[in-house]
């Protein structure tokens, strides 16, 4: 039985073997790792999460709207296209970045002490009332998404007492792919993600998603995601 | 809804703490990539048999890099990275499973309570029925045999991956799990046994063995 029993192992553990030849595709987690090291992209130190290396980006594109909006010139236009050609002010961002973008720049930012207030800016940014905190027609991507770039519709800080954290309201598609259910008291269904480290609590309302994100407990992200009432205009 | 100017905000907290990182280094980048980037794909293999899905193991598999990269001065100039980078891919689960899994007074839960797979008692109870197991075995795919992993209790599951699939020494598997070399080798033992019983399940549903013995699940009915 144990000359049995040890055969097997041996070919259960020559089979398991076999997964060490495996092939996997590395190429995109190469790409992430370049952003996130490349000094000629970033002048960010080396060892920051990714999602702070989207800093650098975001800023550029952030000081290219500012002057853009302000009308300094067509001088300035044409040296800031000079830079970076109109095709990279396109304003796709992922939810990662976006959601540094927000926090980078505190000033241009709607941000909310309280859910209520928090309430109140989706309900006014949603119905027009108040213009969007970026670009006008910023697409979002997410890797929680079905492949695709989503009209953004509402983004917002909240200055939560264990830090800052974003909401983002875009169109979207369904998840690209299952994620952890968060059961929160209210019954709210939530679905918990994470990018580089840092958690995001996602909730899905017909052709509209909320990602609630931020370097703070999934618990804190899944209240505020359950504390929003309204934040499509199909609900009442 | 102004903000308050004189509160530090996240991204200053944030650049506070860059700015007491160590500097860019060419140099760390250098070394990254030659002693560190070519074990990426092992860490991917790895981590897909840990994760829930693939998007899941390449964060997963990033997060543990960039430790890597900014741990870099601990890797003595010229050792083998790899059980040093497993380590850290173990950690680096962990933290992430501690985060999912919070109770909810906000507590972590501790891995010894973490919900297991439902396993039957007798690991191995199919394993008179298998009679030629070299060549059942090698009729899995590598997802199927993934898939067959990721049923098993993470102990087990940490033990073949290291063992089996990296070939790492029992010595070499008990440093990265921080356990006694005998645990690693009943959790092996233990591990692949299980591992042919969720295989079996598998064989069975595609015909490829008859079961003669009624499987323990359906003795319950």
């Amino acid at each position: 039985m144990n000359d049995q029993n040890n055969q097997l192992d041996q070919a259960t553990s020559e089979r398991l073997g076999k997964l060490a030849s495996m092939p996997v595709d590395v190429s995109r987690l190469e790409r992430r790792m370049a952003e996130a090291m490349h000094p000629a992209e970033s002048q960010q130190p080396q060892s920051l999460p990714l999602s702070a290396r989207h800093r650098s980006t975001g800023w550029l594109r952030v000081a290219a709207a500012v002057l853009l909006f302000a009308g300094i010139g067509t001088g300035a236009y044409f040296a800031f296209f000079q830079v970076d050609p109109p095709a990279a002010f396109a304003q796709t961002m992922t939810v990662a970045e976006l959601h540094q973008h927000l926090l980078d720049d505190p000033q241009a930012t709607y941000r909310a002490d309280s859910v209520e207030q928090a309430q109140k800016i989706l309900d006014d940014q949603l119905t027009g009332k108040l213009a969007l905190p970026i670009v006008d027609g910023t697409q979002v991507e997410s890797c929680c998404l079905v492949e695709g770039q989503f009209p953004l519709r509402a983004a917002l800080v909240v200055d939560h007492p264990e830090g800052p954290i974003t909401i983002v309201v875009a169109q979207g598609e369904g998840f690209a792919h299952p994620m952890a259910p968060i059961e929160h008291p209210s019954g709210v269904p939530l679905q918990g993600h994470e990018h580089a480290g840092m958690p995001m609590v996602m909730r899905n309302s017909g052709d509209l998603w909320m990602c609630v994100m931020g370097d703070v407990e999934v618990q804190a992200l899944a209240d505020v995601a359950a504390g929003i009432e309204r934040w499509s205009p199909n609900q009442p | 809804m102004e903000p308050d100017r004189d509160r530090p905000t996240f991204t200053q907290m944030k650049q506070n703490q860059a700015e007491s990182d160590p500097p860019p280094d060419a140099a760390r980048q250098e070394r990254f990539y030659r002693e560190i980037w070519p074990e990426a794909p092992m860490l991917m293999r790895t981590a897909i048999s840990m994760s829930h899905d693939a998007a899941e193991a390449e964060d997963l598999v990033q997060d543990t890099l960039l430790k890597a990269f900014k741990a870099l001065d601990q890797l003595k100039p010229g050792s083998y990275p790899k059980a040093w980078l497993l380590t850290m891919l173990r950690r680096t689960w962990i933290d992430l499973w501690r985060k999912r899994t919070r109770r909810p007074d906000g507590e972590a839960v501790g891995l010894d309570h973490a919900p297991e797979p439902e396993i039957p008692e007798d690991a191995g109870q199919h394993d008179a029925e298998w009679s030629d197991p070299e060549s059942l075995l090698q009729r899995f795919g590598d997802q199927e045999v993934i898939e067959a992993l990721r049923l098993l209790p993470e102990g087990n599951r940490w033990a073949l991956l290291l063992v089996d699939v990296q070939s790492m020494s029992i010595e070499e598997a008990a440093d990265v799990l921080e356990v006694a070399p005998g645990t690693v080798k009943s959790r092996l033992h233990r591990g692949r046994g299980m591992l042919r019983d969720r295989l079996h399940d598998f064989a069975k549903d595609r015909g490829w063995v008859q079961s003669h013995a009624p499987h323990p699940l359906e003795k319950r009915v």
